[in-house]
């Protein structure tokens, strides 16, 4: 493709150049041939006439010798003095047959006709042309007579005593025309036209002329010295001079000879254009092959080139350019190796240390996988590079590096792979060891790498976490190992032991967890989450005051997930917003639906921590609950107390604004978080709701059941109500409504229910509400 | 015809009749510029004369005189001195001649009987012209240089008359008879004529007979 392209276009366009040029030539060659045709032939035909002018005048002057000769005759003088005119009519006869001329008359002095061989009616003889024969001693007048032209000469016949004129006739005959066209080259016609008026007539022509033409040019008009005609050059010559056009000889060349020879050498012409293009085009041929080649041999080199082969130069036969392109491209070859280097060496080094770096430390990895080879990953990590970055200086923290560096290089001998993967993790493939060996190697290793580091002779101590890994046990590819390395390590962080050790299993949980993120929004956008709700009971009066808003997620393939699991990864992945808005919309729908069954309970939604730090909390409050049928205070909203201990003005500050609202606020999970009491005095709260850590166990453990009745003293004591939960039986319910606790919820009670399920429900704990009040008066009092 | 009377006598030199008269014509051409020599003045009035006999002789190819001038009647002689031969001849009106090839002197004279101009000519050299002026007149001269004649009338002619003359001259456009004119009879007159250049006809014979050569 790309070699007949090349040729094709180098053989088109020289062959577009020649023919181009030679087209142009040739074109020209004929336009010069053409016009030198036309001047050659209007040279001629002027030559012609200059011809036929002196050709009539030496005709006349012939002539007139002949008649000079004539009238000296004393013979004929005397005939023509004698008076006699039988005498008279033969000498003229005679003698002007003797001077060759077609008609002769003779006049006498006062113009009287003497004798005439002319039968006819005589040509009229003017005195202008005796006049002039008086002084010159001839004249000479043309005239056109019986379809003939003459030359009418008028000579005086003079001698002692003898005064005459004789006038002869001498016709422009086809012999004239014939002499004028061999001279000249050209073919001749007379023509004359009787009047002014008239058109003309052809009455001689030389040999060999075209009937037919000669009828055309007698009727073309003679008003110019050129005829135009398609076959013939002409030229009009006005024997009689210029003032008298009546008699006229045209002369021909046939512009068939001419272009005869014109089509002749054009055919030439086109020949040798012919012959040159097919020259070119061979030319262009053995050009393009000896171009082509070299070029296709350059094209293969540079090709082998890209493909990272280092191919031998091609020889080029040919100089100049090309082979400057080959050497171009060999230095090309040579410079790319060099900069190949460059970037590899860049792309698995790293510039601080020299070590490798992750590709490298990957490159190796794959190798190893691929090898099937064990081996042992041990890594580390500086703990606190950004602070000594901040502190000391990036130059510092670099010393630092290069010192741990050095010092892996030192300890790790035999290590496959030593590399700087970020920007305080080192990671080194090491032989594989067993379990005992590998712990004493890495000890070993942590101890020299924690001992003192003297830079700027100055001794630093720095802190590091090490992990390791088997392999291909504990990963079996490089984005296993990738993720189980940052897991070890994150773990290893946790934990703070200075080794640690991957266990199989973590990166399955992982796994399970970045599903589980994904598959959420999913869930939360197609509605698959599941509501329950856990009735809360009035411990006074067993009634069915209110429900918690439990989410449920029955995962396609992963069956159960705990709220506790799924609301920390929505958390983490940022998309408790969304689930805080989701739910609250689905508590207004399904509370609706109860009040359309006639089931009036309030309801309880649980917050995360991160809610408290969204400004557009409150509008989804209040637009899920926009045509909530009670009063907002059945609302109540759930705050665990650690979260309102993680950012406690924050929290502060959207619980203010949610107080304003008009909703009922919980603390949840009272008692595992690290409130102050200080802190819990400044919450706007209405109620506490005490872990049920504290209630599980309650008619066993002393312990809680002090706790429980003191925390309900406490927050009675600030104005607050309080919540248990997890009544399991009727013993902590007794208990909690034997201390004053103002709701309860728990097992005992009643499970979590569907919200369909609701109504039956409350019919339930309506029908035991005298087994739950029965010992109700005794406390009340 | 009315005698002038002559009143002076400035031409008692001649032996004149008493009663004979002077008449001094001029003849000029060119509208009266330039006077005219050699022009042949004479009365347009027979009178008597008295036959003479003359010659013409050849000489060098030229008739010799050029013009002669005679009496009716007389006999003019041709002898012939050259050494070529001479065609002789004439076809004037006045006289119409032929004397063949001769050298030496022809046998016989030729005797001019008509008044008139006869024109001679030379058969074999075409150049050859003379002319003869014939009359019946004894009143009759040439001009001089000055283009002045001074002719002797017999009888004074009549005052307030017109005299008719004759002249002739060879380069008179029509020489082959002279012009005729009448003058006041008085002692002087002048006439005006017109005359031709010298023949181009031989010039342009000789240019053609040149070009002729040529061809």
């Amino acid at each position: 493709m790309a070699r007949l392209g090349f040729r094709g276009r180098l053989i088109a366009a020289m062959v577009a150049l020649v023919a181009l040029v030679s087209l142009v030539i040739g074109a020209l060659l004929m336009v010069y041939l053409f016009e030198d045709e036309k001047s050659r032939a209007l040279e001629k035909i002027t030559i012609g006439e200059r011809l036929t002018r002196e050709v009539m005048e030496r005709r006349t002057n012939l002539i007139l010798s002949r008649l000079d000769v004539v009238v000296k005759d004393f013979g004929f003088r005397s005939a023509v003095a004698s008076g006699d005119p039988a005498t008279i009519d033969s000498a003229l006869e005679n003698h002007s047959r003797r001077a060759g001329a077609d008609f002769a008359l003779l006049v006498n002095n006062s113009g009287d006709l003497l004798a005439s061989t002319l039968t006819r009616k005589l040509p009229e003889i003017s005195e202008s042309s005796f006049k002039n024969a008086r002084s010159m001693g001839f004249d000479r007048t043309l005239s056109y007579m019986d379809g003939q032209g003459y030359e009418v000469l008028l000579i005086p016949v003079e001698g002692p005593g003898l005064r005459a004129w004789l006038a002869s006739g001498f016709a422009l005959d086809q012999e004239l025309a014939n002499i004028i066209a061999r001279l000249s080259g050209t073919d001749v016609t007379f023509r004359a036209r009787p009047g002014s008026g008239d058109s003309y007539q052809l009455f001689a022509a030389s040999e060999g002329l075209d009937i037919n033409l000669e009828q055309a040019l007698a009727e073309s008009s003679g008003d110019r010295d050129f005829l135009e005609n398609a076959h013939y050059f002409t030229r009009i010559i006005n024997l009689g001079g210029q003032d008298s056009p009546d008699i006229q000889a045209t002369l021909l060349i046939s512009r068939e000879a001419s272009l005869r020879n014109y089509y002749r050498r054009a055919g030439e012409i086109a020949l040798l254009v012919s012959a040159i293009l097919v020259l070119a085009t061979l030319l262009a041929l053995i050009i393009a092959r000896n171009l082509g080649r070299p070029v296709l041999q350059l094209a293969d080199y540079a090709r082998a080139v890209g493909e990272g082969e280092t191919p031998p130069p091609p020889a080029i036969s040919t100089g100049g350019e090309l082979r400057q392109l080959r050497d171009a491209l060999g230095d090309m070859l040579v410079r790319l190796r060099e900069r190949e280097a460059q970037i590899r060496y860049a792309a698995t080094h790293d510039d601080v240390t020299g070590l490798g770096n992750g590709n490298a430390l990957m490159q190796s990895a794959r190798k190893l996988f691929a090898g099937k080879d064990r081996c042992t990953l041990v890594g580390l990590r500086l703990n606190d590079l950004s602070n000594i970055n901040d502190t000391l200086g990036l130059e510092f923290g670099d010393k630092v590096l290069t010192g741990i560096s050095q010092r892996l290089q030192k300890e790790l001998p035999d290590a496959r792979i030593i590399a700087r993967t970020g920007g305080a993790e080192f990671l080194a493939l090491v032989p594989a060891h067993s379990t005992h060996a590998l712990d004493h190697l890495t000890r070993q290793l942590h101890g020299i790498i924690e001992s003192p580091l003297h830079i700027n002779n100055t001794p630093f101590s720095l802190r590091i976490t090490m992990v390791t890994m088997a392999l291909p046990e504990d990963a079996a590819n490089t984005n296993e190992l990738r993720r189980r390395l940052n897991l070890t390590f994150e773990k290893a962080q946790q934990h703070s032991k200075p080794i640690t050790l991957y266990e199989p299993g973590q990166d399955e949980s992982h796994l399970r967890e970045l599903q589980l993120i994904s598959d959420l929004h999913t869930a939360i956008a197609g509605n698959r989450l599941h509501m329950n709700y856990q009735p809360k009971l009035h411990t006074g009066s067993g009634q069915l005051v209110q429900v918690e808003a439990l989410v449920r997620w029955i995962h396609p393939e992963l069956g159960f997930i705990s709220p506790e699991e799924f609301i920390f990864l929505a958390e983490q992945s940022g998309q408790i917003h969304e689930l805080t808005a989701h739910i609250l919309k689905r508590v207004a729908e399904d509370a609706r639906q109860w009040s359309t069954l006639g089931l009036d309970v309030g309801v309880a939604i649980n917050l995360s921590a991160m809610d408290l730090a969204w400004p557009a909390l409150t509008d989804h409050i209040t637009a899920a609950f926009s045509n909530w049928h009670h009063g907002l205070d059945r609302i109540t909203l759930e705050v665990t107390e650690s979260a309102l201990m993680d950012d406690p003005k924050e929290a502060l500050n959207t619980l203010a604004k949610l107080r304003k609202l008009g909703v009922t606020l919980s603390v949840d999970d009272f008692g595992t978080g690290y409130s102050s009491l200080s802190q819990l005095r400044k919450l706007p709260v209405h109620e506490l709701k005490i872990d049920k850590s504290f209630v599980l166990k309650l008619e066993s453990e002393p312990q809680d059941q002090l706790i429980v009745k003191s925390t309900i003293d406490m927050a009675h004591g600030l104005g607050l109500k309080v919540v248990a939960e997890g009544i399991e039986n009727l013993k902590a319910w007794e208990l909690l409504q034997q201390w004053g606790c103002d709701l309860g919820q728990g097992f005992y009670l009643s499970r979590p229910v569907a919200p369909a399920d609701l109504p039956e429900t409350a019919n339930s704990l309506a029908a035991r509400r005298h087994e739950l009040t029965e010992n109700t008066a005794e406390y009340s009092q | 015809m009315r005698k002038p009377i002559a009143l002076f006598l400035a031409s008692l030199l001649t032996s004149a009749p008493a009663m004979s008269s002077e008449l001094t014509v001029t003849v000029t051409f060119n509208g009266g510029n330039e006077p005219v020599e050699g022009a042949v003045v004479y009365l347009d009035e027979p009178d008597n004369t008295t036959p003479v006999t003359a010659e013409i002789y050849q000489k060098d190819r030229k008739f010799h005189p050029h013009a002669l001038v005679i009496p009716i009647g007389s006999r003019v002689e041709f002898p012939n001195r050259d050494n070529t031969q001479h065609h002789v001849y004439s076809f004037s009106p006045a006289k119409t001649f032929n004397i063949e090839l001769y050298a030496g002197k022809p046998e016989a004279p030729v005797v001019f009987d008509k008044p008139g101009i006869v024109e001679l000519g030379c058969n074999i050299h075409d150049n050859m012209q003379a002319f003869i002026v014939v009359t019946e007149t004894s009143v009759i001269g040439r001009t001089d240089a000055a283009g002045r004649i001074t002719l002797t009338l017999e009888q004074k002619p009549p005052a307030e008359s017109r005299l008719g003359l004759n002249i002739w001259h060879p380069r008179l456009s029509d020489n082959t008879r002279p012009v005729k004119r009448k003058l006041d009879a008085g002692n002087t007159g002048t006439i005006n004529i017109e005359l031709v250049p010298e023949p181009a006809m031989e010039d342009a014979m000789d240019l053609l007979q040149q070009r002729f050569r040529e061809l």
